[in-house]
Order: C-alpha cells, then sequence, then structure tokens
C-alpha cells in the first residue's frame, strides 16, 4: 500500500465510499430485478394453475 | 436504434445482453482508473499532493450526476411529447441513480474539502454557488423520486415527474457556469478540462496533466457503463411490475 501520509485517510475515504455506494445500487437494482421477475412469474403460474 | 428499442419486448431482448456486458466493462474501467490513479500516477504538487487522487472518484460522480440529470429531462421530454411509456420507465429509472450519484459527489466533495480548504462542504454551502446548485440539483432528483410516489395514477404522477424535471433542467447549465463565470461567489475550483466563459486562461497554465485526464476519463466512462447496467435493470424490474400489474387486473374482471 502507498504511503498517502496524513492526506492518507482522506483520500482512502474517498476511494472506499466511491466504491461503496455504486456497489450498493448496483446490488439494490439486481435484487428489485429479481423481485420483480418472480413475482410475475408467480402470477403466471398461479393463472396457470 | 431508440425507435428499435421503444417496443418494450425488443428491449427486453437488448437489455438482457447489455446489463452484463455493461456493468462487467464498467468495473474493469473503474478498477483500472483507480488502479492507476492511486498507484501509478505522481501525486501533484500544485493541487495537493497525493489529495489529487480523490478527483479520480469525485470528479467522475460529478460529471455523471449532471449527465444522468440531462438524460431524466431527456426521457421525461420524449415522453411529454409523444408519450412513449418506454421513455417514462427509463425516466422512473435513471431518478434514483442520479440521486445517488449526485449524493456520491456530494460526499466525497465534503472530504476533499475537509483537507483542501480546510472545512467541509457542509460549512459552506449557504452562499456557494456551485455547491448550492448542486444541492438543488440533489433535491430536483430527490422530489422527482417523492411526486410520482405521491400521485394516485401512473398517468398523473408521470405528468407532474416530467414538468419537474424538465424545469429543473435549467440548473444544470448554472452548475456548470458557476465556478467559471461567478467564481467570486464559490470557493471551488475553475473546471479545468471544459471551461466555458469567466477569466482568460494564465500564460503559464498548461491545463490538467493528461495523465490525469486519462485517469479521469477511465473513471468517466466506466462509472457511466455502470450506472447504464444499472438503469437498465431498473427498467426491466418496471417492465416486471408493469406485466405483474396488468396480469392482476386480467384476473380481477375475471378473464
Amino acid at each position: 500500500m502507498p504511503d498517502y501520509g496524513n492526506t492518507g485517510i482522506y483520500v482512502w475515504s474517498v476511494t472506499i465510499i466511491g466504491l461503496a455506494l455504486p456497489a450498493m445500487m448496483a446490488g439494490l437494482s439486481l435484487i428489485k430485478v429479481h423481485l420483480s421477475k418472480a413475482r410475475l412469474e408467480r402470477l403466471k403460474q398461479e393463472d396457470d394453475a | 436504434m431508440l425507435s428499435y428499442l421503444a417496443n418494450p419486448l425488443r428491449f427486453m431482448r437488448f437489455s438482457r445482453f447489455a446489463v452484463p456486458i455493461c456493468f462487467a466493462l464498467g468495473v474493469l474501467m473503474i478498477g483500472w482508473s483507480l488502479y492507476n490513479g492511486l498507484f501509478i500516477v505522481p501525486p501533484d504538487d500544485l493541487q495537493g499532493g497525493d489529495l489529487i487522487r480523490a478527483m479520480f472518484t469525485h470528479v467522475p460522480s460529478a460529471w455523471l450526476s449532471m449527465g444522468l440529470y440531462a438524460a431524466l429531462a431527456g426521457a421525461s421530454f420524449v415522453w411529454y411529447i409523444w408519450r412513449h411509456e418506454l421513455a417514462d420507465v427509463a425516466a422512473r429509472a435513471i431518478a434514483p441513480i442520479g440521486a445517488g450519484y449526485t449524493a456520491l459527489c456530494f460526499i466525497t466533495g465534503s472530504i476533499w474539502g475537509q483537507k483542501g480548504w480546510g472545512a467541509g462542504w457542509h460549512n459552506l454551502i449557504l452562499g456557494d454557488s456551485r455547491l448550492m446548485s448542486v444541492l438543488v440539483m440533489l433535491f430536483l432528483f430527490l422530489g422527482y423520486i417523492a411526486l410520482r410516489a405521491a400521485l394516485e395514477t401512473r398517468q398523473k404522477a408521470a405528468r407532474a415527474a416530467a414538468i419537474l424535471a424538465l424545469v429543473g433542467i435549467v440548473n444544470v447549465p448554472i452548475i456548470k457556469v458557476s465556478v467559471d463565470m461567478w467564481q467570486t461567489t464559490t470557493i471551488h475550483q475553475e473546471s479545468s478540462v471544459l471551461k466555458i466563459g469567466g477569466s482568460e486562461p494564465r500564460e503559464d497554465d498548461e491545463g490538467m496533466n493528461p495523465v490525469y485526464l486519462q485517469q479521469l476519463l477511465w473513471g468517466f466512462g466506466g462509472h457511466t457503463l455502470l450506472a447504464s447496467a444499472m438503469i437498465l435493470m431498473l427498467m426491466r424490474a418496471e417492465v416486471y411490475t408493469q406485466q405483474a400489474e396488468r396480469q392482476i387486473a386480467l384476473k380481477l374482471e375475471g378473464h
């Protein structure tokens, strides 16, 4: 790991938040699309039954 | 291309392949930008030494938040004029991602400002044209989401939200020119990539080091692809939800 001295805490905080927030948004989007698809498939199965 | 994708069936077929490709390419490009930005490029002695490395996260998120607002307004315009349902689905999907990237721009800028300016954005925001105009954009995104959730019917919500998005587009050029033309009203530095108006550049000003610019563009490209993947996923979710609602309506009608 490079040593950025007393600016390290700022650089790493920005970088970690910059990765964590988009990763969280991507995860939530993925969950949402899977839940919506599962709901539609369940409704179709109920209709077919 | 856009009219081809306007058909929901074609859109679902296209997005099924586009999502993983955009996602993978976006992650690779962001990784490449951060690897170079954090480990390879030299510190900038004029811009706080190693603190410049915060730029490779903050600046792409700032550019993207403005781009996403423009996309939101564009999709709202298409829906408002031609009443195309997929444009409304797109606008609805863009809003939360835009709000997320605007929040990211704020949070990372505040941390950077804490060291670079000696004060976080929360201490400076009142009276600063750049910070205030970005805050207005965050409120516009949040207002758009709240408005869509507040109104009873989909059509009413789409109409009111589209008008809000279209009125709010005036804020995007204000954000852009706030650091170039109104320098006395902001502590934020001037644009160093694309400058519009304001003072003439100094003779000794060579612009941004191309090594930094390259990493910025990789980061921006990566975040744009990642945001596109997220928007396409949310659009797919919305299409599934609408199909499920139609299914329920048919069931209630006794078909």
